[in-house]
């Protein structure tokens, strides 16, 4: 409609319109990759955990006496801690959801091209899915007469079967069911055979952010030596793992040659893991959002200059007939258009900021919402940017023209 | 057409009340050419603002085309402004980034007119101004006096009631001057009103009507008279 005058007043003022707009599309570049880079971290460490994670302890223990019978130890353990009314259940397992770093490659064929799928093998007894609280959706759950016990040396044999995460199995075998498949957990060896599928739980960083959080594989065998020993997980009547947990140590430290490494509230373990991550997001917001402003306050300053330079113009445009309103439409048509254009050209730096951050790191930040929902943002604070300086204009007298000339 | 009742004008800063205009009793009809004249400070830039509905007053009525303009909402300041009134002024005021075909669109657009009816209007405004030619110009590439031919072509595009006219060969050398005023009585000749504000005597007798204006009060004088009043001043 009244565009065509805006465009040949940019057209005599294009460094003031190329500074515009760079400054819009830096913005936009800036902030929306920020925000897509701390909405998808947010985003992955924010995930339900899948397990009831206030109330289960880990515990560490670890020998230092060589003449010690590791295996003993544990059944020990595992009897003695179940002896305090308020532990439920616990198992020993070679990880500790959350912080899950033995990851490997599944695959469902041992060709020499076959595909790897990155996942997280807990070795554990069948009281893990109890300790975990994980519920069967598919298949069977494993029993005490599954489970392969021993010290590592003398037990040569391994589980041949397995229960898998319902995201694990989703993305091995799609809609099928998962039940009786054969996958290797290493190429060319080691085959077994899925019987259950558990519900989800998050295993720990190193899958995490890849879509992978939930990708994990439940083993039942136990194999330890003397520098080699599972983790203890116990779940605890809910809301008492506080108070227990000096009570759970003093209880392993009734073993000889030993100490505890490390005793941990998995509440805290996934508050660990969250922490770090959200106050980084958190950082790049704040960062943002500051630029933000600096870009407001740059617009409202480049448009109040403009303002100053044209009084006579827009007085003479108020002197023709122009009405307030027609001023405060002028400069802010004139802002959209520059605001669009600088908009299209950062969401194209943007795409391509991302494109690259996904490559490097595996993961996927775009996410058309949150592109758009900033592009909006932008806009709106570009808006009240110009809202003041073209108000001023708007109130420029139309007397000016015949005064001062 | 234009008739003003006991007007005044007072301007008001901290520390004087500078009386303007006191007591305008004015009556201008369709088709007259009338000049405004008067001493440095005398007024007259007050009257055409006042005229031009470019500034508001507390005193007194002034009817334009039948309609009271006393307290009208400054929207409909500017709609008065646009439709019935063509401004000329000292400094020629084009816009300096429009071509001149959209400066002449300026006011014919807030009028909201059709894109035809609108191109129509600028390119006959601005072949009678003799510039038809150079419609995709800037004002920068304009001698002085084409670009007030140009503001000229703006005034009339939209048929206004009429024209007013700040000192509008003030800025320009004689010969300019001349062929700007020619123009003038040539519009005028067609039917147009025009009120010009000058200090040029010489033009100031070419009008039918003369207005003088010291310190805030007029004294109208026809055509005839005129000529002796200027001649003895
Ligand atoms: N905005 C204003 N505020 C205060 N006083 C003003 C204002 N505008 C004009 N005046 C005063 O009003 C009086 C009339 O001014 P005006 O501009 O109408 O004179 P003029 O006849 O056009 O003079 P010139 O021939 O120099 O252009 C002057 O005393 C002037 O100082
Ligand atoms: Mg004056």
């Amino acid at each position: 409609m009244d565009i065509k005058p805006i465009f040949l007043g940019l057209k005599q003022n294009k460094f003031m319109a190329m500074l515009m707009i760079i400054q819009i599309a830096f913005t936009m570049g800036v902030l929306s990759s920020s925000v897509l880079v701390a909405t998808t971290t947010l985003q992955e460490w924010n995930v339900p955990s899948g397990i009831p994670h206030n109330d289960i302890v880990r515990i560490s223990p670890e020998f230092f006496d060589d003449n010690q019978d590791v295996g003993q130890a544990m059944f020990n353990d595992l009897k003695r801690v179940k002896d305090i009314p308020a532990v439920i259940n616990a198992a020993p397992s070679n990880a500790v959801p959350f912080t899950a770093e033995n990851m490997i490659d599944v695959y469902l064929a041992t060709e020499e091209d076959a595909q790897g799928f990155k996942t997280v093998v807990f070795e554990s007894d069948e009281q893990i899915i109890d300790v975990l609280q994980l519920s069967l959706i598919d298949g069977r759950l494993i029993t005490a007469s599954d489970v392969v016990k021993g010290e590592i040396d003398s037990t040569p044999q391994s589980a041949s079967e397995v229960m898998i995460s319902q995201d694990m199995a989703k993305v091995l075998f799609g809609d099928d069911s998962a039940i009786g498949k054969t996958i290797w957990l290493a190429k060319s060896a080691d085959p077994v055979k899925v019987i259950g599928v558990y519900s989800n739980f998050m295993t720990g960083e190193r899958l995490n952010g890849r879509g992978k959080s939930y990708h994990s594989i439940i083993r039942p065998q136990v194999k330890w030596s003397l520098n080699q020993q599972p983790h203890y997980l116990m779940r605890v009547e809910p809301g008492t793992a506080v108070a227990l947990l000096e009570d759970i140590i003093d209880v392993f430290y009734l073993e000889r040659g030993r100490y505890i490494n490390s005793s941990e509230l998995l509440k805290r373990t996934q508050k660990r893991m969250y922490d770090g991550r959200g106050s980084r997001a958190l950082t790049f917001l704040v960062l943002s959002l500051v630029l933000l402003i600096i870009t407001g306050l740059g617009i409202t300053g480049l448009t109040a200059f403009q303002v100053t330079q044209k009084r006579k113009q827009i007085g003479t445009r108020r002197a023709l007939g122009a009405k307030k309103s027609d001023i405060m439409r002028y400069f802010l048509t004139e802002n959209s258009v520059l605001t669009l254009i600088g908009l299209v050209i950062g969401v194209a730096v943007t795409l391509s900021i991302t494109f690259e951050l996904s490559e490097q790191a595996g993961q996927n930040f775009f996410n058309l919402g949150v592109l758009l929902m900033t592009a909006l943002l932008l806009w709106v604070v570009n808006i009240l940017a110009v809202w003041f300086p073209a108000k001023r204009a708007a109130n420029i007298a139309p007397a000016i023209v015949t005064r001062g000339a | 057409m234009l008739r003003m009742e006991n007007v005044s004008k007072i301007y008001r800063t901290e520390l004087v009340e500078t009386h303007a205009l006191r007591k305008v009793d004015l009556h201008i009809k369709s088709g007259e050419f009338v000049s405004v004249t008067g001493p440095s400070g005398s007024g007259k830039t007050t009257f055409l603002n006042l005229a031009g509905a470019l500034e508001t007053f507390e005193e007194g009525d002034y009817f334009l085309d039948g309609q009271n303009v006393k307290g009208l909402s400054d929207d409909k300041l500017s709609e008065i402004r646009n439709q019935k009134i063509g401004f000329i002024f000292q400094s020629f005021n084009l816009l300096p980034d429009l071509p001149l075909f959209d400066n002449v669109d300026v006011p014919l657009r807030y009028r909201g007119m059709s894109a035809k009816e609108r191109k129509e209007r600028i390119e006959h405004a601005l072949e009678t101004v003799g510039l038809a030619s150079r419609m995709q110009h800037l004002p920068t590439q304009l001698s002085g006096g084409q670009q007030q031919r140009v503001a000229i072509a703006r005034a009339i595009a939209g048929d206004p009631l009429f024209l007013l006219a700040d000192e509008p060969t003030g800025n320009l050398d004689s010969l300019m001057a001349q062929q700007v005023m020619e123009l003038l009585e040539d519009i005028n000749s067609k039917g147009t009103t025009i009120i010009m504000v000058t200090h040029d005597d010489q033009l100031a007798r070419r009008a039918h009507r003369n207005i003088q204006i010291f310190d805030g009060q007029v004294s109208d004088i026809e055509k005839s008279v005129a000529d002796d009043v200027i001649r003895s001043a």
